[in-house]
Parts: C-alpha cells; structure tokens; sequence
C-alpha cells in the first residue's frame, strides 16, 4: 500500500515499516531515541503479559507462588532481569524527555536530554545489578 | 582536484526502467558542490533530470540524498563530505518522476490548507495578480518549501496521511502570528491524530532542515499550546 | 479517543507519568525496602493494607491503559484507515479490560 503511496521502483522501495522504525544509521539522536523508545515499548507489552501469567501462580497457594520465586532466582533470568530494569528505566526517562519536549521545555535541548537519559538508565541499571546479584 | 566517485540514481518509467546506478569518476575541486558535478555530468548525458534553480540554498528545489542524508545540493560541498566516494538519489517519500526528480504535489497538498498568509501586501503590483490554478501568492518566511523535512520523517515514511513537519511548522507559524488568519480553523487542522500528536519527536525534520526552521521545535509549540488550550478550558 | 489525538496523547503522558512514580514505588517496594516481598505470605499481608490495594490498582489500570494504548499508536504508524482503527481500538480496548479483570481475579484470589 505504501510502495503505491510513494510510486517507488524496486531498490528504492520502501522498506517494511518496522525496517524502517529501527534504520537509524545516517540518522540524528532523536531518531535513535525513536526507536529505542518504541523497541522498549514493545519489550515491555511483552512483558507485561508474560509477568500476569507468572503471577497465576498466587492463585495457587503459598506453594506455587514461593517455588516460582525460587525459579527466578537461577543467575541468568536475573541477569534478564537486569536488562528489563534498564529497559524500563530507559523507556520510563525517555518518555518524561518526550513530555517535556511536547510542553515545550528544552526542544533544542532534546540531544543533551537523550545523553542524560541513556547515561542514567546505564547507571540505575548497574546499582540494580549490584543490589540484585548481591 | 581530487577524483571521486558519483554513483546516480537513474531511473525513468518505461526508460531507464528497472532503475540503476551510474557510476562516474571526476575531478573535484574545494569549491565545487554536487549540483555543480550533475551539472558537469549533465553535458556528456543530456537525459540525466534533476531540479534546480538558484544555485545558493534559497530556491529549495535541488534537494536529493547524497549519501543517504537529505541535503541541497548546491550547498553540499563534495570534499566537505569527507569521503571520495558519493552517492546520489532521490528524496525519499515522495513519488519518483524521473532520475533524481520527485513529485511535490503530496508536499504542497499538505502545505497549502495552512494558507500561510505572511505576505508582504505591498510586494505585488494589482496588475501582478496571481492565476487562477496558484490563487495567491503565500510563503512561510524561512521554509523553502524544498521537501527535505518529509523526506526525513520517519513517521511520514510509514504514515502518509500525516500532515508532516513542514505543514505543522507553518500551522504553528500562523498560530505564533495569525495576521488576520483563522487560528481555530487551523488548531482543528492540526489537532488530530493525523496532525502535531503522530509526531515522535525523532527530530529528523530539524536535522535537515536547511533554513533552521526547526519543524520539530514548531510541531512542540503546538502541541503545548493545545494542551494549555485544554487546561484553560478545563477550569 | 479516536477522534482527538490531543486526549489520546495527553492520557498516554499521565499514565505515563503515573507509572514512572507507580513503577519506582513497586520495585523498590517489591525488591529492596525491609527485604523485599518475597514470599507468598508478604504478599499478603502488604496487600491487607486498603491503600496499598487501592494504589496497586491504580496502577494495574493504568499500566494496562498505557501499554494497549501504546500498541494502538503503533498500529496508527502504518498509515491504517479510520475504520482499521476503530476496530483496533475496539479490539485493544476489549483486551484490556480482560486483562484488568485478569489482574482483579489475582487480587480477589488472594484476599
């Protein structure tokens, strides 16, 4: 439908749109903001969903609920674990850039306030590996 | 002089059709921009199209992709880029005419219901008056109306309904400036999901904009002033 | 929702915002403060306290608001029709009242 929009011949046809939601290369900060915002967006869905089905386990009884937490304890689903704090911090700061943006607040700014954004969430993100693997 | 490779996007319907890649080696001097090499290349391949007019940034009509960044090629200097070896295409989003030479009707389809009105009234003689099919003459000061921002849009690459940064930044314009224009009309233009909330902020119009219209900046002041629009109404 | 993307736009932004306050809560809640809730047992004692319901709640909705809201504007960027979008929202809106109750069920399960 798109390739029809644009009239485009073969090697310059668009490409599919989730290709060119994540093609950042030749691109500025903001976009790369783009994309990661939206890739943690929908890391997060997914993992929303699968969190409520972990958490059937309540209604099964101390049991259930007390040997799934033991599950999670192995060393590499925390290591996962780690990676979803860091996406959640990511798309947690990035969002509030993007409402200062929209109010308005430090548009030309928005290159510093990605830096600012990508610097904490690697620093959260460490705490919590040392409060988690501690 | 430096010798560098031009690889050229050539395509016509029917013609030069599937599209290819010309390659061309030519010497270079500081001075020289892309434009000045096409039109270098243009002498020995008359069939070669691509749009210009002024030769120094203010026409907007000479922008293409050279090395998968949009710019005006008569502002892009060759040795600038850095590299001796230059790709040349199109814009993107926008339907392919021929070679290096997109349609602007999707562009000025968005842009015109803005009806910028900044307008000098006294830049006209009565006699000067416009066709019938332009219906007046309307320009939004800094934009050179050349396309690039469209071109760099990551949502208008998926989305072609959305208005686009060009259109909003010349809505907000109007809305910063309104000279006797209709400033609700417009905000009701802007003011759906098609409009200055499909936006994602990548900034991508700003970075290629060659005039420093900011077109991100712009769509940000809209979408502020909705919003403190809206509270006010709420209380 | 559909028709005004400022309404859509300014709900995703104040659960958005909710959740970043919400979210921090819960983790450090969950995992850090007074050694965490790490048992079956925590769970529901944390949970016996009404405001804590209320707020957990609070969050589920809007954590789900947020989230089907998010796939909706993700869904918008393929340039769909106004009819593809109605029925997305409809769909997505099902969906998430489905999972709100979902969640409702795991609370009620445990009280």
């Amino acid at each position: 439908m798109l390739a029809e929009e644009y009239k485009r011949p073969e090697p310059l046809l668009p490409k599919k749109n989730w290709e060119r939601w994540f093609s950042v290369t030749k691109k500025g900060v903001g976009a790369w903001a783009f994309a990661l915002h939206r890739l943690t967006g929908i890391l997060l869905v997914l993992y929303l969903f699968l969190h409520f089905y972990v958490l059937r386990t309540l209604t099964q009884g101390a049991a259930a609920y007390d040997n799934m937490v033991q599950f999670m304890e192995s060393p590499i689903l925390i290591l996962l674990e780690v990676g979803l704090v860091a996406v959640i911090i990511y798309h947690g700061l990035n969002g509030l850039r993007l409402m200062l943006m929209a109010l308005n607040i430090g548009v030309r700014q928005h290159k510093i306030m990605f830096w600012t954004v990508i610097v904490l969430t690697v620093f959260v993100s460490l705490i919590a590996a040392i409060l988690m693997f501690h | 002089m430096t010798e560098v490779t031009f690889k050229i996007f050539r395509y016509k319907p029917g013609v030069i059709d599937p599209p290819r890649y010309d390659t061309f080696k030519i010497e270079v001097d500081e001075q020289m921009s892309v434009l000045d090499v096409l039109e270098k290349l243009r002498i020995n391949d008359e069939t070669l199209t691509y749009r210009h007019s002024c030769h120094h940034g203010s026409c907007g009509t000479c922008g293409m992709l050279v090395n998968g960044k949009e710019v005006l090629a008569c502002v892009a200097n060759v040795l600038a880029l850095g590299t001796t070896e230059v790709t040349v295409e199109p814009l993107r989003n926008a339907p392919l005419v021929s070679d290096l030479v997109v349609s602007m009707e999707p562009f000025f389809n968005k842009y015109a219901p803005v009806e910028m009105p900044l307008i000098r009234q006294s830049e006209y003689l009565p006699e000067g008056k416009p066709s019938e099919e332009v219906g007046s003459y309307t320009r939004y000061e800094s934009c050179l109306e050349c396309g690039l921002c469209l071109s760099a849009c990551p949502v208008v690459a998926t989305d072609p309904a959305y208005l686009g940064p060009a259109a909003l930044a010349a809505a907000a314009r109007v809305v910063q400036e309104p000279r006797g224009q209709d400033v609700p009309a417009i905000l009701q233009m802007v003011d759906n999901a098609e409009g200055c909330w499909r936006c994602h902020s990548a900034m991508e119009c700003s970075e290629v904009c060659p005039n420093d219209v900011d077109p991100g900046s712009m769509i940000m002041y809209l979408r502020q002033h909705l919003i403190s629009d809206k509270l006010k109404h709420l209380f | 929702m559909a028709q005004r993307g400022s309404l859509a736009w300014l709900w995703q932004a104040l659960t958005g915002l909710l959740l970043v306050i919400l979210l921090t809560l819960h983790m450090i809640v969950n995992h850090f403060a007074a050694g965490g809730l790490l048992t079956y047992q925590d769970i529901i004692q944390y949970l016996s306290n009404p405001i804590v319901l209320v707020i957990e709640i609070l969050f589920l909705a809007s954590v789900i608001f947020h989230a089907m809201a998010g796939i909706r504007a993700l869904v918008l960027d393929f340039g769909v029709s106004k009819s593809t979008d109605r029925s997305v929202t409809w769909g997505l809106s099902i969906i998430g009242v489905l999972v709100f109750a979902y969640g409702l069920w795991l609370f009620v399960s445990i009280l």
